[in-house]
């Protein structure tokens, strides 16, 4: 087990230290001048030189990908471009937000998810799953932006206009506020919810068909605990290992609503970082962005070897 | 992360869910006839293959079906005096656009620009995806000789081990996040965020065929073919290939509404196709604000696009339902 | 300044015919006098604002946009301020400055008992006229980190001996002379009518010689400052609240909070707004639900013409060659662009055929050459020898007007033969762009007024000295004749004379058309029931410290 968990760390820092590289690579591949946009307005091609000189941003990719990975194995992500302040700090002070609204949105989806996965699988053809289908189908192809907006006003705006209930806040944040988080945690949720109820479904259905199933149900065992105690169990690793794999693209979820509620989180850091070739802050949302992945994917990893023993061999 | 894969770990399409996990029957009778048999008796199937169909056809025609250009603002009479687009009339069956232009048009030209990019780069993601997984799992670790010069050459280039870890590593990437940085970098256009989408989604497909042909592998008419010496190229494309296609098949249908989401997404944060192009994620998202006062805006293109999903999702269900014996009534 | 054309939250006039007329003079000569400090009643309570958008620097000598400068003005001042209009009066000064007859030495006295005060609202020292003149050096300064300050190579360049200092020759300038505590002098390399509006700008703010370093950021994140209000906290991309002390020198201003709010998304702010959860929207009301608003609440909807032009340029001297540089062609697309369809698009603003908006001094109502005619386009276009068209690009920012905008453009272009890419980028990523020579063959843009003056709408856009890299003018027109009128009418001292050259000024302009000017902005500023009265200012547009909220 020690063994695979170290396996799995090595990997972990393999794949941080890659994507560091590809991301660099990115950014001096870009067309526009990252050095220009940041102070654009009435300087001249001298003083964009000095300007460049003096950030070092003239060196080859080489030595300033070796610079900038030695300051941050030191903890320093340098200074963003454009909101002038550091990149460590300042992603640290948004990470809070986001946490919180994937924490809710991914707990909200998988309590939704899973329960009616089962029961799908349990009550697979009837009209109920059928209907089950339909509806999980409509919720993954709604825009979570449009959801969203849509969200605020009927569940927001509208009762606190038309009937003075200030039920959730029209946008905006507060810490650990479960009023703030509800309504962007289920926008999150929408589509996820009904992946998930498709996906333990799916999962479900294949272990139910096993004998152990059948075998269970002759020697007497309740539906419900053949169900949950030993299918949905052998099913966990399988679930957990796609959530891990998801975890990438659930990130893209969270930029889109974090601007439509106006939450303050790293999603949004990241793309106003892209479009405004914040390059110090576009390094360092990513590499933050890709060190949760792979610590979410390595708990995942531990996890299903807790469940499945065998894995760890 | 990959973890040594097990037969049953199930791989999903993100955004819809699926898993598929199948053990071939090989030997049965006629095991095609009755894929089909069971296919034909399902309902979803002929939903979801029809309204495709229809959804291709209004598609490719809309050149000729559509009232008006879809680029073209009609200057005067597109709009409200007060600059607001108009509902339904019998000018315009389905109102304007916020610049005035006609949106019946739009929307069918927009339905072709989210067909090529769902169907394109599905398509494109299926092949690599499947080139990479299938590849991996069949080579494994690749021994080769050469001969230099006299001295005899022994390598091992460990293929498996480099191509499923270069999954992986996409896999880890904050998809969105680059996403976006490719087209920033590059600029906007359509071909690029087709390629964009792609280059995300292949990695599903390499994960999938990756576990089916390391399972293959060990059937017994691989292990013959083997052992008569067919060449590999030939045992993949002869043998391997069919019993892969089909499991391709399904979730490329599956990916399809991720990629039209995917789109309406990046056009949201202002990196989709750009303007004056129609695609149903753009009409969402320039109208966003309208969702007030003229929701019709929103709510046409986004109609289109759950019909473009559920009808996918449904060929999907119906063929994995099919090549699954054990799903078979 | 350029606008973002998204958020052209800017100074703008209301401004009421009178207004115009007496606006007549270029000449900022205003009677001065001390206004005693007067103690009013004080409703207390909080306002709030809410902006997409995040301040991008506290700092006097960088702040350059539509959020920046609002904050900034709450908490630094200047010698020299607008009054409730367009006038100039003393503020940190205690009367107008002397001039001498050539108009170029001008001596101010500084007010007593003005103090900097510390962000935790305790009192730093008394400021002193050191102070005034390192202020002044510090803008030319181009060893501020992390960029020297966007007008270090113009504006303050008119002070004699600022060009050493912006060359790194020198260390101060040699016209700023600081005659004792409260006396500076100020030698200017030539006369110009327009120094105290110039030191009018926050560009012109006092700060403490001993603590405002070459650092701005670190300067922004610790302002210490002379201004009503101090920085009680900031949260880069979420918040900045600021608080009324008690050490102030003058009237105490109405609210004793002010809150700043980033990251907020148009369409909800405009619902919080209206559930009076958000007391100002600082941003323009997103199209989508401008007319619903319109009618629903006339009296929260206020409509402020901006003294702005939005416009589109073309590479006049492309080293290339190139069908822009023909004027025949940049006439055809003069007359080839609907602008009565793009004002109509957007829902507010006004048709501009000419370069001066409607409430700049200097504005010819009678200037418009050319009108909406595409047959005369095409057929200029044949003049030309380009009756087959040819493809270019434009280049603009992403925001939703913006977008709407040029598509329009497109297509009005299109039907004169002429294919037009576009090209989107993130508007300080669009700066860097344009400000390249010949990069940018179209660029969709916007100019707002730096101060109520003609020669802000020629010097920096349309002047050869403006077109080098890093300057303003990108459509890269150079006209010595041009320039030669420019100079003249700057010195001139008649005012209504000046303000005939810079309409002959205009009319040459218009002739070899550089640009297409499109329209005259409006914004829609969308206030809550609880701002109690809401004037917006007509250079500054908001002023945030003159508003009073119930609570």
């Amino acid at each position: 087990m020690v063994a695979y968990v170290l396996s799995r760390l090595t990997w972990a820092a393999i794949v941080l230290l890659v994507v560091a590289v590809i991301t660099f690579v990115l950014t001096f591949v870009v067309p526009a001048d990252p050095v220009r946009a940041m102070v654009g307005m009435r300087a001249t091609a001298a003083e964009v030189e000095r300007i460049r000189q003096s950030m070092g941003l003239d060196q080859p990719l080489l030595t300033q990908l070796g610079g900038y990975l030695l300051r941050a194995a030191q903890g320093d992500l340098g200074h963003s471009f454009h909101h002038r302040t550091d990149v460590l700090p300042l992603i640290l002070q948004r990470f809070p937000a986001t946490l919180q609204l994937a924490g809710a949105g991914i707990a909200l989806a998988l309590a939704i998810g899973i329960p009616l996965g089962v029961l799908g699988a349990r009550r697979q053809g009837t009209r109920y799953d059928r209907i089950g289908n339909l509806l999980s189908v409509a919720l993954v192809s709604i825009p979570a932006f449009w959801l969203g907006y849509m969200l605020i006003y009927i569940a927001a705006f509208r009762p606190l206009m038309a009937w003075q209930f200030d039920l959730f806040p029209i946008g905006g944040y507060e810490p650990w506020s479960l009023r703030h988080l509800a309504l962007p945690a289920l926008t999150l949720s929408a589509s996820s919810a009904a992946y998930y109820t498709r996906l333990t479904r799916s999962v479900m259905l294949d272990e139910l068909r096993q004998d152990y199933v059948r075998t269970g149900l002759a020697k007497g065992l309740s539906e419900r605990r053949v169900t949950w105690r030993h299918a949905f169990r052998n099913a966990l690793p399988s679930l957990i290992t796609q959530l891990g794999l998801d975890l990438g693209f659930l990130l893209g979820g969270v930029v889109v609503i974090e601007q439509v509620f106006g939450w303050p989180g790293i999603g949004q850091l990241a793309v106003n970082a892209i479009t405004n070739l914040d390059v110090p802050l576009i390094m360092g949302t990513v590499l933050f962005g890709t060190f949760c992945i792979v610590v979410a994917n390595l708990i995942a990893d531990v996890a299903i070897a807790i469940l499945d023993p065998r894995v760890a061999r | 992360m990959a973890g040594p894969p097990t037969s049953r770990a199930p791989i999903t399409v993100p955004g819809i869910g699926l898993d598929l996990d199948v053990e071939f029957d090989h030997e049965a009778e006629g095991a095609r006839t009755r894929m089909w048999r069971e296919l034909r008796r399902d309902p979803g199937f002929w939903t979801g293959a029809i309204t495709v169909l229809t959804l291709v056809i209004l598609a490719a025609g809309a050149g000729l079906i559509s009232p008006y250009d879809p680029d073209l603002a009609i200057r005067g009479r597109g709009l409200a005096a007060n600059g607001d687009p108009l509902g339904p009339t019998a000018e315009f069956p389905l109102g304007t656009d916020r610049l005035g232009r006609d949106y019946l048009s739009r929307l069918l030209h927009g339905a072709r620009t989210s067909l090529i990019v769902g169907i394109g780069a599905n398509f494109v993601a299926s092949l690599l995806g499947a080139a990479v997984g299938g590849t991996a799992a069949f080579v494994g670790t690749a021994h080769l000789s050469f001969r230099v010069g006299g001295r005899r050459l022994n390598v091992s280039l460990p293929v498996e081990t480099f191509l499923m870890r270069l999954t992986d590593v996409v896999l880890s990437l904050p998809a969105l996040l680059l996403a976006i940085a490719l087209v920033a970098v590059v600029g906007p256009s359509l071909l690029l965020v087709l390629i964009v989408i792609a280059g995300l989604l292949w990695t599903v497909t390499a994960r999938i065929v990756y576990n089916r042909v390391r399972l293959l592998r060990e059937f017994e008419f691989v292990v013959a073919a083997r052992a008569l010496g067919a060449p590999t190229a030939r045992i993949l494309l002869r043998h391997v290939a069919p019993h892969v296609a089909s499991l391709i098949v399904v979730y490329a249908t599956l990916g399809i509404a991720a990629s039209v989401l995917l789109e309406a997404v990046l056009s949201f944060l202002g990196v989709g196709v750009p303007p004056p192009a129609a695609s149903w994620g753009t009409m969402i998202a320039e109208h966003a604000g309208y969702f007030r006062t003229d929701p019709r805006l929103l709510v046409l293109p986004g109609v289109g696009i759950m019909i473009i999903v559920l009808a996918f999702n449904l060929l999907g269900d119906a063929l994995r339902d099919a090549l699954d014996p054990r799903s078979w009534k | 300044m350029r606008t973002r054309n998204r958020r052209t939250t800017s100074a703008a006039s209301l401004t009421l015919a009178f207004l115009l007329a007496a606006c007549g003079g270029a000449a900022p000569q205003s009677p001065g006098g001390t206004t005693a400090p007067e103690s009013s009643t004080l409703a207390a309570g909080t306002l709030s604002i809410g902006f997409e958008g995040d301040i991008f620097s506290l700092d006097p000598s960088q702040g350059y946009d539509f959020i920046s400068w609002p904050a900034e003005r709450l908490i630094f001042e200047t010698l020299i301020a607008y009054g409730d209009g367009t006038d100039l009066v003393p503020h940190l000064a205690d009367a107008m400055p002397e001039v001498s007859d050539d108009g170029l030495v001008y001596t101010f006295t500084l007010r007593d008992g003005v103090n900097f005060v510390n962000g935790d609202g305790s009192v730093h020292r008394e400021m002193t006229a050191d102070d005034v003149a390192f202020s002044f050096n510090r803008i030319l300064n181009p060893n501020l980190t992390p960029a020297p300050s966007p007008v270090s190579g113009s504006f303050f360049t008119v002070i004699e001996g600022a060009q050493a200092v912006v060359e790194g020759d020198a260390e101060e300038a040699s016209g700023i002379v600081v005659v004792d505590e409260r006396t500076l002098e100020i030698t200017l390399a030539q006369a110009d009518p327009t120094f105290l509006n110039i030191i009018a700008m926050p560009f012109g703010s006092v700060v403490p010689a001993d603590l405002a370093g070459e650092d701005t950021d670190a300067f922004s994140e610790d302002p210490v400052d002379t201004g009503p209000y101090t920085l009680e906290s900031r949260t880069i991309g979420e918040e900045a609240v600021f608080v009324r002390h008690d050490h102030y020198w003058g009237e105490t201003p109405p609210t004793d909070r002010i809150e700043f709010r980033f990251g907020v998304d148009g369409n909800t702010a405009a619902q919080q707004v209206e559930a009076n959860q958000l007391d100002i929207m600082g941003d323009p009301v997103p199209a989508g639900v401008v007319n619903s608003l319109r009618e629903s609440y006339p009296d929260r909807l206020v409509v402020v013409n901006q003294v702005a032009v939005h416009y589109l340029t073309m590479d006049t001297s492309d080293p290339e060659g190139g069908p822009l540089t023909d004027v025949l062609v940049r006439q055809a697309f003069n007359h080839a662009i609907d602008k009565e369809n793009i004002v109509q698009l957007l829902r507010r603003g006004v048709v501009a055929h000419c370069v001066y908006p409607t409430e700049l001094p200097g504005h010819n109502p009678d200037c418009a050459p050319y009108d909406y005619d595409p047959e005369r386009a095409r057929e200029l276009m044949e003049e030309a020898g380009f009756g087959e068209g040819f493809a270019t690009t434009v280049y603009t920012d992403p925001s939703e007007d913006s977008t709407a905008v040029v598509q329009a453009i497109q297509q009005d272009l299109g039907e004169i033969g002429v294919e037009v890419e576009i090209v989107a980028q993130e508007f300080d990523v669009l700066l860097g762009t344009v400000s390249v020579p010949h990069e940018a063959p179209l660029v969709y843009i916007g100019w707002f007024q730096d101060f109520p003056d003609p020669s802000d709408f020629y010097d920096p856009i349309l002047s050869c000295a403006a077109a080098v890299e890093g300057g303003f003018n990108t459509g890269w027109w150079c006209n010595e004749d041009a320039d030669a009128l420019a100079a003249e009418a700057k010195a001139e001292p008649n005012a209504e004379r000046r303000l005939e050259m810079y309409q002959e000024l205009e009319l040459m302009v218009m002739e070899e058309a550089p640009w297409v000017p499109l329209l005259f902005p409006a914004i829609d500023t969308f206030i809550s029931e609880r701002v109690q009265s809401f004037e917006p200012h007509p250079v500054w547009f908001v002023d945030l410290a003159k508003y009073p909220v119930t609570d």
